[in-house]
């Protein structure tokens, strides 16, 4: 029995500061988009993969309402409380058992609905840290402090990541964010929690994305040009903040040494041609370059301004970020990139692309897969 | 097709509200629980399924991640599993997954949910329904399956004596059960007179809302070969949604509200898998999530262990209970316990503990095949796992 198990379909509705459809017209969009994309039709679905959060949906149990119109009526359809990626890798899971032939997998939020500042204080306990006010941005605000510190980065240099991740939106019609900002604009933009501006934050948003998988046969059927997972990993770290390195992504390079050890590669800055990592803040997407081991920590500022790798041609999260669909954009992102088919962000000879997912806070859970032809 | 089994169960006592523990410390008492009933320590995990329904119980956002260490996930993957009350299900099909994948070889399911936070776990419900069209009906999870006793009993002639007989069954076998929350010895006029809640559902036919948790190993074959000596081998899986609309599930000419086909398809889909073809006698014991008492009797047609319209006969005739030729939650199933995300991993394990012959004053005797099933959304998701005592 093959154990290759390709992407066939990809789905993405466009990402936008607040949309107007629903939450289910919004996951009906992109999964029948990536079902067209794979040449399917809902009949041909074996399994239906959810990724959300109910907080961030504002509905207990949200899937209640959103499996239909991903297409899990009468279908095998189980939901994973965590970002897409990790939906991704339930699906690869399900299609490796040999029990499903393909998989489908949505990931949405709408984040115009609520405010992430009040939903991510609820990540935190309700005794102990919660009055502190933490939240998504302070923690990622104290790991940036400590980052800096440790290896000496500047505002300027993760300044630079918020330029060219902009830049780069403007090939991708999806992004929620599509014009240049310069260096000045970004570091004078309004201070949300030292070190951290409001540009170099990601960028809250609504949006769904669609993934279609299938197994070898099925992939060689549906499509001569299929996207082959080479890699896939996913690990967990500590929830107390004090209890870790905050300036190391441990539980990431985890993640990234599983994939890159299930894909059989050995120097990951040589052979990967493009990165979509998850740039929760300028100063993550240099810590993750790290984690990934493309660089030494503490080295991400440099190998980033020496650009020898493309890294978020989709301009990241920090043009557009749809909470829990964003680590499965990055696959879609790279998925397109390894087909040829990412258009006005098409990275030249794009064979291996890397994708990163992250859930929980401080990127306490990482997933990684590598993509390839 | 690699072969899954159960290597080890663990369970926490449940009870309204354990004062005696936060929320890690409950997830710990069932995974150390777990672990040690597979005689493992946490650096034999590969991975982690972390299962637990809504939030809104705990009170805090992404638990798996505030409770990661006592599930043992620190280091190794993990992700987390919510399908509502069907969570514990699914995530024993995700456990069952992550190992018949072949990437991993022994996997850890912890379910939890400490609904005993929460002051009133039906307004947390209501909150499963959309904000703008549905909350205000006030609807719950007992008024939603209230309907659907109302329909079966329109269809099929159902009595509330019937519904009565299965609580009286189900709170007296869990007497029998070290962890149940509710042990009560009732009459059917116990049950027939108790509190009105929407009719037909009575308290007594009602479940409680527990704190708790469950967790479960599964391990590969040559795992599980090597660390136990009676395990319960995995031998079939299905799983189905249905439409989120009640109304909706009345265009079905097969299946209507009456008839759960969702439910049914699941089942179908395990029994097709393990190649079971007569389950009313290839079936020994039966683990179901029934919250109410006529889901229970519904169930049994849905399981196939009688013909349509037939499960009122089949209680009256006591086939289900301990002393019937097919018994089912000798644990005293939902009715007695139901700590929501974990509800239905504790249906897997108390199926496992059937099968592996360890499930002591509730044991059936001679359990060689044993069916588990989940229920979540409000009667939307539906999850079964079938286990036997022979390698498939």
């Amino acid at each position: 029995m093959s154990e290759k198990v390709a992407l066939v379909g990809v789905g993405m509705t466009k990402l936008e500061p607040q949309k107007h459809e629903t939450l289910y017209d919004m996951i009906f969009e992109a999964a029948s988009l990536a079902l067209a994309d794979a040449g399917m039709e809902r009949k041909d679905l074996e399994s239906v993969v959810l990724a959300a959060s109910d907080l961030v949906d504002g509905v207990s149990i949200s899937s209640m309402v959103t499996a239909t119109a991903a297409g899990a009526y009468l279908k095998d359809e189980i939901k994973v409380a965590d970002d897409g990626m990790f939906g991704l890798a339930m699906a690869y899971l399900r299609i490796r058992s040999g029990h499903f032939s393909n998989s489908i997998v949505v990931g949405w939020s709408k984040c115009s609905q609520g405010s992430i500042d009040k939903i991510t204080s609820l990540n935190f306990d309700p005794f102990y840290h919660r009055p502190f006010a933490l939240n998504l941005v302070t923690t990622s605000a104290l790991q940036a402090t400590r980052y800096a510190d440790r290896y000496g980065v500047s505002e300027e240099e993760a300044a630079r990541v918020v330029v060219e991740n902009r830049k780069n939106a403007l090939g991708n019609p999806y992004a929620c964010l599509r014009s240049e900002v310069a260096i000045d604009e970004v570091l004078s933009s309004r201070m949300l929690a030292s070190p951290l501006k409001e540009m170099d934050l990601s960028n809250f948003c609504d949006g769904a994305c669609a993934l279609v998988l299938a197994k070898e046969d099925q992939a060689r059927s549906l499509t001569d040009t299929p996207v082959w997972i080479r890699g896939l990993g996913w690990s967990t770290g500590t929830y107390y903040l004090g209890d870790q390195e905050l300036a190391e992504l441990q539980s990431l390079r985890e993640a990234g040494q599983k994939a890159y050890a299930m894909a059989g590669i050995k120097a990951p800055a040589e052979e990967i041609d493009l990165a979509e990592v998850y740039d929760l803040t300028s100063y993550h997407q240099l810590m993750a370059l790290e984690a990934l081991d493309f660089c030494p920590s503490g080295h991400g500022g440099k190998f980033f301004a020496e650009g020898s790798l493309p890294i978020n041609p989709s301009g990241g999260l920090i043009s557009s970020n749809p909470y829990f669909a964003s680590g499965l954009i990055r696959a879609a992102e790279g998925a397109l990139q390894v087909g040829g088919r990412a258009e006005g962000r098409q990275v030249p000879q794009a064979e291996l692309a890397l994708a990163h997912g992250v859930s929980g806070l401080c990127y306490q859970k990482n997933c990684v897969v590598v993509l390839g032809r | 097709m690699r072969r899954v089994a159960i290597i080890g169960t663990g369970q926490t006592v449940f009870k309204t509200k354990r004062v005696d523990v936060n929320c890690s410390e409950l997830i710990f008492e069932a995974a150390r629980a777990a672990l040690d009933q597979a005689g493992i320590e946490k650096e034999d995990l590969d991975a982690v399924v972390f299962a637990s329904a809504p939030e809104a119980f705990e009170g805090v956002h992404a638990p798996d991640c505030w409770c990661a260490d006592a599930a043992a996930a620190i280091g190794k993957p993990s992700l987390r599993i919510h399908t509502g009350g069907a969570t514990g299900g699914s995530g024993a099909l995700a456990g069952f997954t992550h190992v018949a994948s072949g990437l991993f070889d022994v996997v850890l399911v912890a379910a939890v949910q400490r609904v005993g936070e929460s002051p009133d776990a039906q307004k947390i419900l209501n909150t499963i329904w959309d904000p703008i069209y549905e909350k205000d009906f006030a609807l719950n999870i007992i008024n939603a399956c209230a309907q659907m006793a109302v329909r079966y009993m329109n269809k099929y002639g159902m009595t509330e004596e019937q519904m009565a007989l299965v609580s009286v069954k189900n709170h007296l076998n869990a007497f029998n059960n070290p962890y149940a929350h509710l042990k009560l010895e009732l009459s059917v006029e116990d049950v027939l007179k108790s509190r009105v809640l929407c009719w037909p559902i009575k308290l007594f036919d009602a479940c409680p809302r527990s704190d708790g948790a469950c967790a479960v190993v599964l391990a590969s074959e040559s795992k599980a070969e090597k660390l136990s000596a009676n395990p319960a081998w995995v031998l079939g899986v299905g799983a189905s949604t249905d439409t989120y609309g009640i109304g909706d599930r009345m265009v079905d000419d097969e299946f209507d509200l009456a008839d759960i086909g969702a439910f049914v398809r699941a089942v179908r889909e395990a029994y097709k898998k393990a190649g079971i073809r007569n389950p009313r006698r290839e079936i020994s014991v039966a683990e179901i999530y029934a919250p109410f008492s006529n889901l229970e009797i519904a169930s049994y047609e849905g399981l196939g262990f009688c013909e349509k319209g037939q499960g009122g006969k089949l209680i009256e005739e006591g086939v289900t209970r301990m002393d019937g030729d097919l018994p089912v939650n000798p644990s005293g199933g939902v009715q007695a316990s139901n700590p929501i995300g974990a509800t239905g991993l504790v249906r897997v394990a108390e199926a496992a503990l059937q099968i592996m012959g360890r499930a002591e004053g509730r044991q059936v005797d001679g359990a060689k095949t044993a069916i588990a099933t989940a229920a979540g959304g409000a009667a939307q998701f539906y999850t079964a796992m079938i286990l036997g005592k022979e390698k498939p």
